[in-house]
């Protein structure tokens, strides 16, 4: 690749002055309601246009990438403050391209170079990167993608199914995200009613209990059509190809998002059972990755809806690293149950007491303590882990399922921990942490299993001590029950 | 129980426990930085019972009780925790891993392979300088870990020890 600074497809020009007259558009709006005047104010839009075009111009003008000799991205950006930010190749992790609406007008992608140690934004924004440049850019900074995906057939290409989709849209998290706040529009309509009777707006509402009950429900049916619709929107076409070295990820309908990840930088697969999708046997896969961009929830999906016994086969397909069973679990000790149930039980009592003295609803005070009860059976029936073929499983609870799959010897650390309660009883907790930060945690394990565990999670991660993995557990196991 | 087995016998070895302890002299820092937030908080609570039983005309008890809690509380923080803390608080950094045990009730052991170490660092304050103190965090991919009070060679020591260790090249 050329060291001389190159500029942005022109389509950057375009794209910065949209930026420009977006930013100057509140303003324009101030200045408009302010002055007053009609025949200023498509002067002054126009004139907020021509200000918002120099500006993109400039921009467009003054912003420069290269790749210089000693394999340094150098980008260069600012008419009136110029600034420089300065990236070794050899620290970029990932290259992505997307392409909005105003990008795929032109036939240009925008490119985003990440590093490691990054934050959530990427270090390096390329706004419109013409075709044959994005390839160029992408081998020169060690991240080729088309080149090899056409040479090579992909090793493994799952695609999100129509129904799929639908299915995946229609069971979201958004749905208990919604209830609770379909709950609190219920008490504003509540409120709004009581008002309008004084203050003569009870015309415009329907008065009866029944018109309530259609403008809430109006409500809700509005606010899950679009979170269903935004969910399809986000999942459309979603694409999963692996090759020997990277997963591709593309979804979107509107704004068409690729994501490649290199595979080594998946630490763990989460399996994730949402409270709508369990019953039906369904659930959605999670990548755990170190140092990637950190996006919305959407884009660490690696698949979003699977069948729960399919899971295993497919998380072989697209990450074989980790293709292991999910079954069977080594559960916790029956006599663990008592202490599952416990916390959460505590906790809503509170609430529900709390809630009683304050609003006087104490007809709460039962349901809830009845939900947490079943929530603490639901964790006591969830918690198990399993260790076979270098791969730790551990399945928790939090409202939702999760069940994380890993490499016993990537594991960044695992501590086991006892509480003078869980002395007495013979039980102890595990957790162990995977590289994206998340952490698996086994509540009231058998204290020797635990121990056990740990022991055997050490030598996984050191080869030089390692023994005949599983013997301890065995052993363990076979004391304990 | 199960035996313990050393390698060969088929069995995964069991983890050594860690021997090391923290800097004597670290009871007194952290008496100091109890003493910190344990003073301010008896004497907020000694306003608040006097501004509740005289201003708001609560029940004497309160204005007895609240103080009581406070000073106990400050109590316990300030002459029981450090002496508990130290007396329970483990490490050994060996060749492959990092080993931290820590707790008196609820006692925590903690494994970092030396392998997945990102970076060490280590951390002086104001007042830990004065005890000659130092705490070295050890980053890794999933988050941090700290041992708290060392004395500062020690600490200088140990970071660096990691961080040579911590160098074999191995992706995150």
């Amino acid at each position: 690749m050329s060291p001389e600074p190159r500029r942005l497809h022109p389509a950057g020009a375009v794209l910065e002055t949209l930026k420009a007259a977006r930013e100057a558009l509140l303003p324009i709006i101030v200045l408009i309601v302010v002055g007053g005047g009609r025949s200023s104010t498509a002067l002054l839009a126009l004139g907020g246009l021509v200000v918002a075009a120099v500006a993109g111009y400039l921009r467009w003008r003054s912003t420069t990438y290269r790749v210089r000799e000693d394999d340094t991205l150098i980008l260069r950006s600012g008419f009136f403050s110029p600034s420089e930010t300065t990236v070794p190749v050899s620290r970029v992790s990932s290259v992505d391209a997307e392409q909005g609406p105003i990008q795929r007008l032109f036939g240009v992608q925008e490119l985003l170079v990440q590093t490691a140690g990054g934050g959530a934004e990427p270090e390096v924004v390329l706004r419109a990167v013409a075709g044959p440049e994005v390839a160029r850019l992408r081998e020169a900074l060690g991240h080729p993608e088309r080149v090899a995906a056409e040479q090579e057939e992909p090793a493994a290409r799952v695609r999100l199914s129509g129904g799929a989709l639908v299915a995946a849209a229609v069971t979201g998290p958004q749905l208990s995200v919604l209830l609770p706040l379909v709950a609190g529009l219920g008490a504003v309509a509540d409120d709004l009613l009581e008002e309008s009777f004084e203050g003569g707006l009870v015309d415009l509402l329907p008065d009866t209990a029944v018109g309530i009950a259609l403008v809430a429900a109006a409500a809700l049916g509005t606010l899950l059509l679009i979170s269903i619709l935004g969910a399809i929107v986000a999942f459309s076409g979603f694409t999963v190809e692996r090759d020997a070295q990277r997963l591709r990820i593309r979804r979107g309908l509107l704004q068409r998002r690729a994501a490649s990840l290199p595979l080594h930088r998946v630490h763990a697969v989460r399996v994730v059972e949402g409270l709508l999708r369990r019953p039906f046997g369904l659930a959605t896969l999670r990548v755990e990755t170190a140092g990637y961009r950190s996006e919305p929830v959407s884009t660490r999906t690696l698949f979003p809806l699977v069948r729960t016994a399919h899971a295993p086969a497919l998380i072989g397909e697209l990450v074989p690293a980790l293709a292991t069973d999910l079954k069977p679990l080594e559960p916790p000790p029956r006599r663990a149950l008592r202490r599952y149930l416990l916390p959460p039980v505590f906790l809503a009592a509170v609430a529900g007491i709390v809630l009683g003295l304050t609003t006087g609803t104490w007809w709460a005070l039962l349901p809830l303590v009845g939900l947490a009860a079943l929530e603490g059976l639901g964790r006591f029936r969830a918690a198990g882990w399993r260790l076979a073929g270098g791969s730790i499983v551990v399945r928790e609870r939090l409202i939702a399922r999760h069940t994380i799959v890993a490499r016993a010897e990537r594991l960044q650390e695992h501590a086991r921990s006892q509480t003078p309660f869980q002395r007495r009883s013979g039980l102890a907790d595990l957790a162990v942490a995977v590289g994206s930060g998340r952490r698996g945690r086994l509540a009231h394990l058998e204290a020797d299993t635990a121990a056990a565990l740990f022991d055997e999670l050490r030598s996984a991660s050191l080869p030089a001590v390692a023994g005949d993995p599983g013997g301890r557990l065995d052993a363990a196991r076979r004391v304990s029950s | 129980m199960t035996p313990d087995h050393d390698e060969g016998s088929g069995l995964a070895p069991r983890a050594p426990e860690p021997a090391r302890t923290l800097a004597p002299n670290v009871r007194g820092y952290w008496v100091v930085e109890a003493l910190g937030w344990a003073v301010p908080l008896v004497i907020v609570s000694l306003i608040a019972a006097r501004g509740l039983t005289e201003g708001a005309g609560a029940p004497g008890a309160l204005g007895v009780l609240l103080p009581a809690v406070a000073a106990l509380a400050g109590l316990i923080a300030v002459v029981l925790v450090p002496r508990l803390r130290w007396a329970h608080w483990r490490y050994d950094v060996r060749d492959e891993e990092v080993d931290l045990r820590s707790g008196a009730f609820t006692v925590t052991r903690t494994l970092i392979p030396m392998a997945r170490v990102q970076h060490v660092d280590t951390k002086r304050t104001v007042v830990s300088q004065l005890f000659g103190l130092a705490a070295v965090t050890i980053h890794t991919a999933a988050g941090r870990n700290v041992i708290p009070g060392l004395a500062e060679p020690d600490a200088a020591a140990i970071r660096d020890r990691i961080a040579q260790l911590a160098r074999t090249p191995d992706e995150p």
